[in-house]
């Protein structure tokens, strides 16, 4: 439902509309037969219409807006009767006689238009005439209506440089003497509104003041395109004149508004070469003005102004910018000790922005504005405010922004500061920020210091901050966050060993203490650097003049061990073995024995204390196999114990097929190609055999529980590593045991009691088929297999 | 006849920036309200004045609305062929002035689109094609389409001639 | 022609930060059918990398895998040939030739391929063809000292199958192509 005052506005409005196009309706025909007195007859009728007081101004500006382009009908007619002989000045003098001051005075304008570019006066002299003669009507919203279109009508007859107006008599001084006048006159229609009418009233004539708001401040644009005003002029008088109003017409609304405007409508270099009194002005403003807002974009246009070209640079150092917008904003905040923290925090950003725009080298001046933020928020809580913990991110995002690089910003010593006040949760906001722009810009952090300061920064992420209870976190959110520190890690790299030793151990202290659910993430990364440097010190020769002190594989091992074990208690005992595995590799390759045999029996411990389930112990198995064929560091009693124990692990897996697997696959730790110590045929067919006998069990159990037998495959397998070990040239690996086993398989294969395995005959069929190849091959290898029957 | 008063000529012009020289045309600009320049176009041995209304473009600073669309004989829509989303942005503003001017016949209302900035550098920044813009254009009704460099002055005139000759098309209704 | 991505071993977030931005600006969507990825990825992020690529995404479990689920191996059809895949670290010895054509017979497939060394290799045996991309990442491997981060790009076309292998080398991305042909007779059973 439209309320009553609105259905009222809308008739009234519409009665107006008929009222004013009747009478344009006989102005028309007064203008169609040249008719001077019937068309000021009607067009002053017409103009009767503007005098209501019963509409609102978005409202009034309709009515307003039809008139208007009547009048323009109508000065067309004044100038065509100038040219059929009438006197311009007559002209002028007549409309003075209608009745009614407010459609006299919009028809002298309308004559008044005419009259100057008539030329047959100075512009200046019958501009000032009309601008006096508005003062006529006081009413705010008619009076500003009026020189609204005085401003429309007069705008380009304006005595400007150039234009046809300028003469002797006539320069752009009159030109903004006259907008001034207009302007501060509206100013002062506009600013009495508020005063107008009982107080519970006062929230619809501050909506009425917005609306009308673009009429005063038109002028302002006027002033901002007349060519003839130059720095100068802005200088000296068109910027104090326009001040002068804003501040002494006393008025929150129009202040703003207006400080506002002059900021947007005029160019970057003007408000730099006033900075001063610009900037003078704010103290003087009410109080309850939103300075900040302003202020902010004024410090936003000369950032961009600063962007926008390097040329412009040495200007803003000139007037001493910084210091000044410094000193500006240090006022407004002492003045303005209620200042919401979130006002203060978007004044400190725009200024930083403004500062790494500005002076980009200038690491000092970027520091002072985060030290000054962190003074005004010390002795507050931390931050509850979202909105403000918003600014801050931005505030401390921008210098990550401006550097791409995160180790400049950690030269800043507030940095940090600031960040102390963030909650935890926008720590790890923020710090999400840092490593995402250390990703993009590829950053390499390269100190054991910088590494230090950067993981102060990012502890949000590293450790649980507060013991307090924190909500839920996000399971998906947490795993990504840890993924990017794991990313992180890999960046932290110096090409000095020592350095880069002193960053593992700087990493790992700050790691540790992540608690459980983050080790598995950031654990690994971290070994993997370490092993990377223990490979980088290998290629260096031992230094046996070195100090003590001085890095070697050994003392990283020393610390690997202790790192990976905090893994073993969590638990996540699998990624621990695996990882004592590819140290015990790593110790391998630097030779060092019971380096390499310690990181073996820490990973057999987990193996046997902690690994139960099943297919996590099939994957350590093949892992620890695989490990332990590639060792060449063993002694023999070592690598026997290690073996045996692999081989018994094997044979106790909980499936059989798994148990067959494993122990063949043992089978190569008795047969390394490169170390002819190794290779011990007798053992190997042991294993083979072992294997045998486990898949023959499998057999039978599977004809128990299901009446049928299983799959042939692991006999196949089988076949197939008697024939990797026949072609190595284990004597122990006969003919007869390669066709007694052929023969067991295709046996089982054609039993009655044997399951259809198409995927088996396959197997078996390509595995004939690769022996039968061998044999076409010729040369030793065909002589091998040649007794074979396939 | 109403010869004398259909030589004046009310035309908007609306698109997402400015399209009449300022003094700083190449900085940020912020018009203030509505603003209206006088431009005379003379052809078929007659002088017509457009009146050419130019918009703020930024909401803020169009306090009392837009009132001035009404009465309008022509509406000239204006894009940055640099500027995909003020192509876009065309249809927008081709129906906002619909609904606010309310013209007694919108079907047949005279619209004229024009594709400016085409001579900023040198054409290679373009992304709104020929073809593309003229594809719109018939599809709203055949309106006609220019395109121009403001700054450089290319094709402007020939835009403005089109332009008067379709607002002069539109007859307005003598309202009693 | 039909082209299939084979890649690996990348070990995100543990061993490497990301793929080498020249890989990724080489790998965009739309021109690759096929993904064929041996494993030790490690983490979801990679997986959706991969699906954003092509949707068409098989993926074997290597033992540092976040998803578990993933298979031990697996085998499909492209075109003529079956292509078998698994990620290496279950057939011992790692790398072995040998034990890897022995994994190719049982899986009855014309071409395995398989990672964990970190070293990119293509050979061909008389059981067919085994293909190991390397790591996209170049990322630290027990195995190898000389990791260059690489991937592989067959294109499969009737009975012949390209294999492009792309390598990191100094800065520089090299391209390096082997052909291979298969007879219609290979796997008849």
């Amino acid at each position: 439902m439209i309320a009553d005052g609105v259905e009222d506005e809308e008739k009234w409005l519409a009665a107006g509309i008929a009222g004013l196009q009747q009478n344009a309706f006989y102005m028309h025909r007064a203008l169609d037969s040249n008719n001077l007195r019937d068309a000021l007859k009607y067009s002053a009728q017409m103009l009767s219409e503007l005098r209501t007081s019963r509409l609102s101004p978005h409202k009034y500006y309709e009515l307003y807006m039809r008139a208007f382009d009547e009048l323009r009908k109508l000065e067309m007619f004044f100038k065509e009767e100038t040219r059929r002989g009438c006197s311009i000045v007559d002209l002028y003098e007549l409309v003075q006689h209608a009745g009614n001051i407010l459609p006299r005075l919009y028809l002298l304008c309308t004559v008044g238009s005419v009259y100057i570019k008539s030329k047959e006066a100075p512009a200046k002299d019958v501009l000032k005439d009309l601008v006096e003669m508005c003062r006529g009507i006081q009413h705010p919203v008619r009076g500003l209506f009026l020189r609204s279109y005085l401003a429309q009508v007069s705008r380009d007859k304006l005595p400007d440089i150039g234009s046809e107006y300028e003469g002797d008599a006539d320069t752009v001084v009159d030109a903004v003497e006259f907008v001034l006048q207009n302007f501060t006159e509206m100013n002062k229609l506009w600013v009495r509104m508020q005063h107008q009418g009982p107080a519970r009233e006062k929230e619809k004539r501050e909506k009425e003041r917005s609306e009308l708001r673009d009429l005063v401040g038109k002028n302002l644009h006027v002033l901002s395109q007349i060519e003839g005003i130059d720095l100068d002029m802005y200088k000296e008088t068109v910027l104090p004149r326009v001040l002068e109003q804003v501040v002494n017409c006393k008025d929150e609304i129009a202040q703003y508004y207006l400080m506002d405007c002059i900021i947007q409508v005029f160019p970057d270099e003007y408000h730099l070469q006033t900075l001063d009194v610009l900037l003078g002005a704010f103290p003087q403003l009410q109080p309850t003005v939103d300075i900040k807002t302003v202020l902010s974009r004024l410090m936003e246009r000369l950032s961009n102004y600063a962007a926008s070209s390097a040329d412009v640079l040495p200007e803003f150092l000139q007037v001493e910018a910084f210091s000044k917008l410094n000193n500006a904003i240090g006022k407004v905040i002492e003045a303005q000790p209620d200042m919401p923290i979130l006002g203060v925090i978007t004044l400190y950003s725009s200024l930083l922005t403004f500062t790494l725009h500005v002076h980009p080298d200038r690491l000092d001046y970027a520091d002072q504005v985060l030290g000054a933020c962190v003074k005004k928020l010390c002795g507050k809580e931390k931050l509850e405010d979202k909105k403000a913990t918003k600014q801050i991110v931005a505030l401390l995002s921008a210098p990550l922004d401006k550097y791409n690089d995160i180790v400049t910003a950690l030269k800043l010593s507030n940095y940090p500061r600031v960040m102390e006040y963030l909650d935890s949760e926008t720590n790890k906001v923020m710090a999400t920020v840092i490593i995402q722009s250390i990703m993009k810009n590829k950053t390499r952090i390269s100190t054991a210091d910088r590494v230090e300061a950067l993981f102060e920064l990012i502890k949000g992420l590293i450790k649980d901050l507060d013991d307090a209870f924190h909500d839920e976190v996000d399971e998906d959110d947490f795993k990504e966050e840890q993924n990017s520190v794991a990313r992180l890690i890999q960046l932290l790299h110096s090409d000095d060993p020592e350095e880069m030793f002193k960053i593992i151990c700087t990493v790992r202290k700050h790691i540790l203490g992540g608690g459980p659910k983050r080790l598995p993430f950031t654990v690994p990364p971290l070994v993997f650097s370490s092993l990377k440097l223990v490979r980088q010190l290998q290629g260096q020769e031992e230094n046996p003049f070195g100090e003590e002190e001085s890095t070697t594989p050994k003392k990283i091992f020393q610390v690997l061990n202790q790192t990976v074990e905090t893994l073993s208690n969590i638990p996540a005992p699998e990624l621990a073995l695996q990882l004592f595995l590819q140290c015990a590799e790593a110790a391998n390759d630097c030779d060092l024995e019971p380096v390499a045999y310690e990181f073996f029996t820490q990973a057999y411990i987990l193996y046997e204390e902690e690994i139960s389930d099943s297919r996590a112990q099939v994957t350590a198995i093949h892992l620890i196999i695989g490990t332990l064929q590639r060792m060449h560091v063993f002694g023999v009693e070592n690598r026997d114990t290690l073996t045996h124990k692999a081989t018994g692990y094997s044979a106790k897996l909980l499936k059989k097929p798994d148990q067959c697997r494993a122990v063949y696959a043992c089978s190569h730790l008795f047969w390394v190609d490169d170390q002819d110590n190794v290779k011990d045929g007798e053992r190997v067919l042991l294993c083979l055999k072992r294997a045998l006998r486990i898949a023959n069990a499998a057999q039978q159990m599977s004809n128990a529980a299901r009446g049928s037998a299983g799959s042939v495959t692991l006999f196949v397998e089988i076949l197939n590593k008697y024939l990797y070990f026949f072609e190595k040239g284990n004597p122990q690996i006969t003919v007869a045991a390669i066709q007694s086993l052929i023969e067991l398989i295709t046996t089982e294969m054609h039993s009655d009691s044997s399951t259809p395995d198409p995927a088996a005959d396959a197997f078996f069929a390509s595995t004939l088929r690769y022996m039968e190849f061998q044999k076409q091959k010729g040369g030793a290898m065909g002589e091998k297999y040649e007794p074979i029957k396939v | 006849m109403a010869s004398r008063r259909r030589m004046l000529l009310k035309v908007i012009i609306l698109g997402d920036s400015g399209y009449v020289n300022r003094k700083f045309s190449n900085q940020y600009k912020a018009t203030i309200g509505a603003d209206f320049l006088t431009k005379e176009v003379q052809f078929d041995d007659r002088l017509f004045t457009l009146q050419i209304w130019d918009t703020a473009g930024q909401e803020r600073f169009q306090s009392l609305g837009v009132a001035f669309y009404r009465g309008a004989d022509c509406c000239v829509l204006v894009h940055d062929v640099n500027v995909m989303k003020s192509f876009d942005n065309l249809n927008n503003w081709r129906e906002e002035f619909l609904i606010q001017a309310s013209p007694s016949d919108p079907e047949n209302f005279p619209f004229v689109v024009l594709g400016n900035k085409v001579d900023v550098d040198g054409g290679n920044s373009r992304v709104v094609s020929e073809k593309k813009a003229k594809a719109w254009c018939a599809s709203k009704g055949n309106i006609p389409y220019f395109e121009t460099s403001a700054k450089e002055g290319f094709n402007v005139d020939a835009a403005f001639e089109c332009i008067a000759r379709n607002a002069l098309k539109n007859e307005p209704e003598e309202e009693m | 022609m039909v082209l299939v991505l084979a890649i690996g071993d990348l070990h995100i977030p543990h061993r490497a930060p990301d793929l080498p931005p020249k890989f990724k600006s080489m790998l965009v969507p739309g021109k690759i059918q096929h993904i064929i990825c041996t494993g030790n990825l490690c983490i979801k992020e990679v997986h959706d990398y991969f699906k954003t690529l092509c949707p068409d995404l098989h993926i074997t479990r290597g033992e540092y895998d976040e998803d578990s689920r993933y298979p031990e191996n697996k085998t499909l059809t492209i075109g003529q040939f079956k292509l078998g895949i698994c990620h290496g670290h279950q057939v011992i010895p790692w790398g072995d030739l040998d034990s890897l054509a022995m994994v190719q017979r049982q899986l009855d497939v014309d071409i395995l391929v398989t990672g964990h060394t970190h070293q990119f290799k293509a050979y061909k045996h008389e059981g067919g063809v085994v293909i190991n991309p390397g790591s996209a990442t170049g990322a630290y491997s027990s195995f190898t000292y000389d990791v260059n981060p690489s991937f592989v790009l067959m294109d499969i076309d009737g009975l012949r199958v390209v294999v492009y292998v792309y390598e990191l080398i100094d800065g520089e991305v090299k391209v390096d192509k082997i052909d291979f042909k298969k007879t219609a007779t290979a796997s008849a059973h």
